[in-house]
């Protein structure tokens, strides 16, 4: 005879010295509790719980626990018997667990024992576990062997499975991120915003394109009527020369107008003489040689004498120049190179060009 | 995964056309503002530092342009820098009838290189018609056609 110490765990007392038949009866009578924990007395075994010790709950039969309902005939008890073998280690832990934290309360060093040795004494009951699991075990290896026939590929499968079930984790790791992105998209404003931006886009911001629009018509209403050509105004040749000198038989010649014009001659070359003296076809040189021949001569206005086939270009050089420094244009008309000698006169309007 | 199916849905969906646009009104206004605001350069016209602005609308257009072949005569043209051929007859009777509808000036686009004498020739012709005034077309110092 066996004595146990029984700690009650609903009223935190410690039992010493039961019986195993106090125990049984004990339980039997509800003093003691499936919960309460049991050890030998007088040893440091860890505690464990009196539903787990056999030889308290069911010392006629603990092995009949498989047959749970057969064994539950006998005794009021055997159900309760019946029912605690039967669960698995993870329930086992779980219940065991439960009672570690009720036992921190009050028992600190005894529940570091329990934490070492408990595996010790799970081993029997796993033991026990597996002693009623032989069926489980066996028959997948039953069902295996029943199905060669069809389960060839089932059995090569464990091979290609593992290999299979590496594509397929990736295949999960690849669905889950689609899930989070689906998550994500459907959480993020990001997305939210990017469905909003179609209809946006559909309407086409038109204030963009209106503004500058306008823009340019503004530019067009102010620019149509100011676009202006650089022109100089020249005086008006006459087509026909004066009926009067054709009646008199005489033109003026060039050393006659001299006296009222400063004589600027330009040949087809380009070269250009001021009052018979070569000037270089320069800007600034003709506009000095122009202004001191005003200066000493007091003549106000410029007497054009170009060749027929002279540049136009040269011609309005000289144009520019007496501009530059105010004097009238007179121009004569030259005569074409095959027509008769010249027959000069000059322009109607010796004023300043551009006025 | 995310990217790639956001992106071909953002291409598949719409394209932002107002850049695009801006661009094109910007490169219309370049357009405008480097074509028709130099009214000298259809027509190599010679240079001039000095000279009196001319509204386009307010003007009679004649060209005269360098003849292409060395020694032919110089082409006159109804119009600026490009318009239908004319002869002195056919510019005078547009000057006459621009005069008619109120426009007295007669701007000559004559090209630089064109003979003195021939630009006075189209410049008498024109002038016939009364209340005529002439005016040669010259361009900035420095530009080029």
């Amino acid at each position: 005879m066996s004595l146990w110490d029984v700690f009650h765990s609903d009223r935190l007392e410690l039992a010493k010295g039961l019986s195993a038949e106090e125990v049984r009866a004990g339980l039997a009578a509800g003093s003691i509790r499936d919960d309460d924990l049991v050890r030998p007395a007088g040893t440091s075994a860890p505690w464990a719980r009196v539903a787990e010790v056999a030889e308290l709950t069911a010392p006629p039969s603990p092995p009949p626990a498989p047959p749970a309902a057969p064994a539950s005939d006998d005794d009021p008890s055997f159900p309760v018997l019946a029912e605690e073998p039967a669960p698995t280690p993870a329930d086992w832990d779980w219940e065991d667990e439960d009672d570690e934290e009720e036992e921190d309360e009050g028992l600190e060093p005894v529940d570091e024992d329990d934490e070492f040795e408990e595996p010790a004494e799970v081993e029997p009951e796993v033991e026990d576990a597996s002693a009623e699991t032989p069926t489980l075990v066996p028959s997948p290896q039953a069902v295996a062997d029943r199905e060669l026939g069809e389960d060839d590929l089932d059995l090569d499968r464990p091979g290609p499975e593992t290999r299979v079930n590496l594509p397929t984790a990736r295949s999960h790791d690849y669905d889950e991120p689609e899930v989070v992105d689906e998550e994500d998209d459907e959480d993020g404003g990001v997305v939210s915003l990017r469905r909003a931006g179609p209809p946006k886009v559909e309407e086409l911001d038109l204030a963009a394109m209106v503004d500058v629009a306008f823009q340019l018509v503004l530019f067009f209403l102010v620019t149509a009527t100011t676009i202006l050509y650089k022109t100089l105004e020249i005086p008006k040749p006459s087509g026909e020369p004066p009926p009067e000198a054709v009646a008199q038989g005489r033109n003026r010649t060039l050393d006659d107008l001299q006296d009222d014009f400063i004589l600027v001659e330009i040949d087809p070359e380009g070269k250009i003489q001021i009052d018979r003296e070569p000037v270089a076809a320069d800007f600034g040189a003709l506009a000095e040689r122009l202004r001191t021949a005003r200066e000493k001569t007091d003549r106000k206005t410029m007497l054009l004498s170009a060749d027929f086939s002279t540049p136009h270009r040269s011609a309005v050089l000289a144009y520019d120049v007496a501009n530059e420094i105010g004097l009238g244009i007179a121009i004569a008309k030259p005569v074409p190179p095959a027509g008769p000698p010249p027959a000069l006169r000059p322009a109607a309007a010796p004023k300043k060009e551009g006025a | 995964m995310l990217l790639r199916r956001d992106e071909d849905e953002e291409r598949d969906e719409h394209i932002d056309m107002t850049p695009m646009v801006d661009v094109v009104f910007q490169l219309m206004t370049f357009m405008l503002f480097s074509s028709q605001m130099s009214g000298g350069e259809l027509v190599d016209v010679p240079p001039a530092r000095h000279g009196v602005g001319v509204e386009s609308n307010a003007a009679t257009f004649l060209t005269l342009l360098e003849p292409k072949v060395p020694g032919a005569e110089p082409q006159l043209l109804l119009g600026h820098g490009a318009g239908p051929p004319a002869t002195l007859d056919q510019a005078r009777r547009a000057v006459d009838q621009a005069v008619k509808e109120g426009i007295r000036k007669v701007i000559l686009q004559a090209d630089g290189d064109v003979p003195h004498g021939k630009v006075l020739e189209v410049a008498a012709a024109v002038s016939e018609v009364e209340g005529v005034t002439v005016h040669v077309g010259v361009q900035e110092e420095g530009a080029e056609p």
